[in-house]
């Protein structure tokens, strides 16, 4: 049980507010841009990838600094803090959505990120096709998806309408058969956020119902949220992010 | 894949641990990891496909309006009025065998670019091998070529045309044209992510691009001292391979052919090189 699960390792990401700025809107603008896109290109990467002295001024905001912790194996853990202070950004380092400025993080075993649901889904395709484009495009294989497909559609609750294009849906149901998908991948740690606030009052029930299910499968769970209620019903530990830092780690309460 | 009935606690995790650091360096495309995401590939490929022409009347034939038309404005613009030579063949199945690999080249081209830029949404949410885009929209154009290439049998027996041996080189061409394309997309797409301006550029370069190119005349009709330099464009080859094999129009352009696909592979490596390069950039600057 005391395995590493995630194991942080003075993570620091830094974004370059100003890069929108040198954007040409004119014709002539794009031309001459496109021009010297290789100088600017490079300049751009380099910044990015680079700390050289003064280049931290105004432009620049970290969104995460210095952040290690480790997660246990089978461990549920949530990630809280106000707006703007580095948790999304976190997340998204871990899923591997992003590389971080400096530090590294390690993870072991598969990881799936439910970080928006219903990623790829395309409204001219049927319920059916969408479980199955969405769920590769979350690394499922074409068998995998075949074997969950019906657990997949029961959760949702949406049977009537699998053969009927996503585009005529509600989107409480979009919402529900996206969520199914992603709740119904095998893997070892679990990245979670915000998505368990999809659906009415009982959908939502029964998605924290599943998400202590998977809890207690062994799975690795990081959740984010500011949903107190959740938190403290799912998780055992719980990190405070302040302006990217971490300012406190503890029981959920 | 873990069964999904047994017990996931006495599995070892098999997987060996994944190190999110700093990539440094040069590096070419991780195929294993590709493979492993094979599914995914081919479903976008799928959904390309099929959600390009949904809720139209006529569906897949757009597939076809666009190298006919070219075709039938070429004949009689270039044909008739210009008189353009052909190599001796039927101007219209001339033009045809050209267009129907310029056409793909384009349009795979473009979409390639544009493959980063429209689905930005999964770009910033998900992980996942970032070049199954640009691979599968130019993939996923290969449907419209074989059915505009489909159409060359019914043109052919119209004008009592019969395809010579060299006609079996058309997967080789394929092969090069599909190179070509990748690399091209790859290349643009990982600029366009931080320079819109590739995206605007290359719709008007691709019409430039066509008349560098023997879409409406022949290779023969500029000195012979400039046909291994204009090779360098690799629709050249592929161009003038296909009427070699399908038309007779001289003997197969192996030259040409070669030269063509030396600067395909030369795509195809700078392409993944830059993709790689800036693929861990791509979510934060699209």
């Amino acid at each position: 049980m005391s395995e590493t699960a995630v194991r942080l390792e003075g993570l620091s990401k830094r974004y370059r507010i100003g890069a929108q700025a040198e954007r040409n809107d004119t014709f002539l603008g794009a031309t001459l841009g496109q021009a010297f896109s290789f100088v600017r290109n490079w300049k751009n990467i380099r910044n990015l990838t680079h700390f050289d002295a003064g280049q931290n001024g105004d432009d620049v905001i970290w969104a995460l600094k210095d952040v290690s912790f480790d997660v246990r194996q089978g461990e549920r853990i949530g990630i809280i803090g106000q707006n703007g202070a580095g948790k999304s950004t976190l997340l998204k380092i871990i899923s591997r959505i992003t590389t971080p400025t400096s530090g590294t993080a390690t993870i072991y075993g598969r990881c799936a990120s439910l970080l928006e649901v219903g990623t790829g889904f395309h409204p001219e395709l049927t319920g059916r096709e969408n479980i199955y484009l969405n769920g590769t495009i979350l690394g499922m294989t074409r068998a995998e998806i075949k074997r969950k497909f019906d657990e997949i559609v029961d959760f949702s609750g949406v049977e009537k309408f699998i053969d009927t294009p996503v585009k005529r849906y509600s989107s409480g149901m979009r919402v529900r058969l996206a969520f199914s998908v992603a709740v119904n991948l095998d893997a070892e740690v679990m990245i979670i956020d915000e998505v368990l606030s999809v659906g009415d009052a009982e959908f939502q029930k029964k998605s924290l119902k599943k998400m202590e299910d998977v809890g207690r499968q062994g799975r690795t769970v990081l959740f984010v949220s500011h949903n107190m209620y959740g938190i403290r019903r799912l998780c055992e530990r719980a990190v405070l992010l302040e302006e990217g830092q971490v300012a406190k780690i503890g029981t959920a309460d | 894949m873990a069964d999904v009935n047994a017990n996931p606690e006495e599995q070892p995790t098999p997987t060996r641990p994944i190190v999110i650091g700093q990539p440094s360096g040069w590096a070419i495309v991780d195929l294993p990891e590709l493979w492993r995401y094979r599914d995914m590939l081919l479903f976008v490929v799928w959904r390309d496909i099929k959600t390009r022409y949904s809720q139209s009347a006529i569906g897949i034939g757009w597939a076809l309006i666009q190298p006919v038309f070219f075709m039938i404005t070429h004949t009689f613009v270039f044909g008739r009025l210009l008189s353009v030579e052909s190599d001796g063949s039927p101007y219209a199945v001339f033009s045809y065998l050209a267009l129907v690999p310029w056409v793909y080249f384009s349009n795979s081209v473009i979409d390639g670019t544009n493959s980063l830029n429209t689905n930005t949404a999964m770009l910033t949410k998900v992980y996942f091998p970032r070049v199954i885009l640009p691979l599968s929209a130019v993939a996923a154009r290969s449907m419209d070529f074989l059915i505009a290439f489909a159409l060359l049998i019914p043109l052919m027996a119209w004008y009592r045309i019969g395809p010579t041996p060299w006609a079996a080189a058309a997967p080789l061409l394929l092969l090069i044209l599909f190179v070509t394309s990748l690399g091209l997309g790859m290349w643009l797409t990982a600029l366009s992510v931080q320079y819109r301006d590739v995206r605007y550029a290359i719709a008007f370069m691709m019409q430039l691009l066509m008349y560098g190119s023997p879409v409406i005349y022949p290779v023969s009709m500029l000195p012979e001292r400039f046909h291994l330099i204009y090779a360098i464009n690799p629709m050249v080859g592929i161009i003038e391979g296909f009427r070699a094999g399908f038309l007779g129009t001289g003997p197969m352009p192996w030259d040409l052919i070669g030269i063509g696909a030396a600067t395909a592979v030369f795509f195809l490596l700078v392409g993944s090189l830059v993709f790689r390069r800036t693929e861990r950039f791509f979510a934060d600057v699209a």
